[in-house]
């Protein structure tokens, strides 16, 4: 993998930067004195009596949610003209004839292991704060679980992006596909209730190593809520 | 439908605009792509009740999600492959009464599985692998495996039919 094999040329600020409780906590109160949230004296504007610097976190949160949706646009649209929506471009790929899925595949995770390269030497995004890159060990779960997957994937040729480009494609098929995965990710919660009641780790253990609910990290995802402590986050989770 | 983009982009287009998304997504909001995520936190969610809080902090997975299906409908618009099918080329092989418990079936297993093991093909596969997660090469190495083990097992069985 390119990425494992940049790591040990900078070993120094990857570390820091993919080392999500050290690098967070070093670099959260420098951040939070530069811009005290709701302290200190306000500029209101005397005419409309509004707070002329919207709150620290205001203008982040709008960078992000609109990033997050472009990125969302391109993502969809990309995956559908491509053709992952058709049943027969994935399943040529299954049976070994065509390469086309793997040269997408290969030629995304260049591209994104290169920029991430560049991401971990500037070591902050635009709108989310010190970057922290998914840094989690192998678990037994993460193999079964993908068997299981990987069965679902082989017999429908459909994953859970692509099937909505099946169903944006006009294959009603995919329609079916996704009841049944929303039926699965409830069913699994059912199995094992840890999983769906948000970052399962066990206490003591910094960082988000286990127990992602699923691949995009629950806790102190959004901006907003950075600051807030796992351990409590986890104890609310745990109760309800 | 209004056919102006060819069937299907060539790799060497739709895989770095994919690799850009991704890293767009980190570098500009710091998440980590992922679509089956993204379900979770937009409908199962909903069923199961999560707190408050946990509801705030996935909030953007639901609009990530719905920014995928509308940038997906409209490639869906401007394609040229887009027609109304029912499931394509598994519906020749299979009839209907069989066809329709496979899928749901096999979408089960997708849901299920994805949620055991933490991701999917875009959240482990085209996210997580990139930046290095242990987890994720494990997870994508397998379902890419056992995805083309039962592909190919399906097809000797039913002797070329699938």
């Amino acid at each position: 993998m390119p990425a494992s094999g940049m790591a040990p040329m900078t070993p120094g600020r990857g570390r820091r930067a993919m080392t999500p409780g050290r690098g967070r906590r070093a670099m959260t109160p420098g951040r939070g004195r530069a811009i005290p949230p709701g302290r200190g004296r306000r500029a209101v504007n005397p005419v409309s009596r509004r707070a002329v610097n919207p709150a620290p976190g205001a203008a982040q949160d709008c960078g992000s949610r609109v990033s997050t949706a472009a990125v969302g646009v391109a993502f969809g649209f990309l995956l559908t003209s491509s053709g992952f929506g058709n049943y027969a471009t994935i399943h040529q790929a299954l049976l070994l004839r065509s390469g086309y899925v793997y040269a997408v595949f290969a030629s995304a995770a260049a591209v994104s292991a290169a920029g991430l390269a560049l991401l971990r030497r500037a070591g902050a995004t635009a709108f989310g704060g010190p970057l922290r890159l998914p840094h989690h060990p192998a678990r037994r779960r993460h193999v079964y679980g993908a068997a299981v997957f990987g069965a679902g994937f082989g017999i429908s040729g459909a994953c859970p992006a692509s099937a909505v480009a099946m169903a944006a494609t006009g294959g009603m098929g995919g329609l079916l596909v996704l009841t049944g995965m929303v039926g699965g990710l409830w069913l699994r919660g059912l199995t094992e209730p840890e999983t769906g009641r948000g970052p399962a780790r066990p206490p003591g253990l910094p960082g988000r190593d286990s127990g992602r609910p699923t691949a995009c990290p629950a806790a102190g995802d959004a901006p907003g809520h950075a600051a807030l402590d796992g351990a409590t986050q986890e104890a609310r989770h745990a109760t309800n | 439908m209004l056919k102006l983009l060819p069937a299907q982009l060539p790799w060497w287009l739709a895989g770095p605009g994919v690799g850009l998304c991704v890293v767009a997504l980190y570098g500009l909001a710091n998440r980590q792509l992922g679509v089956s995520g993204a379900w979770l936190a937009a409908v199962v969610g909903r069923i199961e009740r999560w707190p408050a809080q946990r509801r705030r902090a996935e909030r953007w997975q639901a609009e990530f999600l719905a920014a995928m299906i509308a940038g997906a409908l409209v490639a869906g618009l401007v394609g040229s492959a887009t027609r109304l099918t029912s499931y394509p080329v598994l519906s020749h092989a299979l009839p209907m009464t069989v066809l329709l418990p496979v899928v749901t079936v096999a979408g089960l297993a997708l849901g299920y599985g994805a949620r055991w093991a933490g991701g999917c093909t875009s959240g482990h596969g085209i996210a997580g692998c990139p930046a290095g997660s242990a987890d994720s090469l494990a997870a994508t190495g397998t379902f890419f495996c056992v995805a083309v083990a039962v592909t190919l097992a399906a097809q000797a069985v039913s002797g070329g039919a699938l």
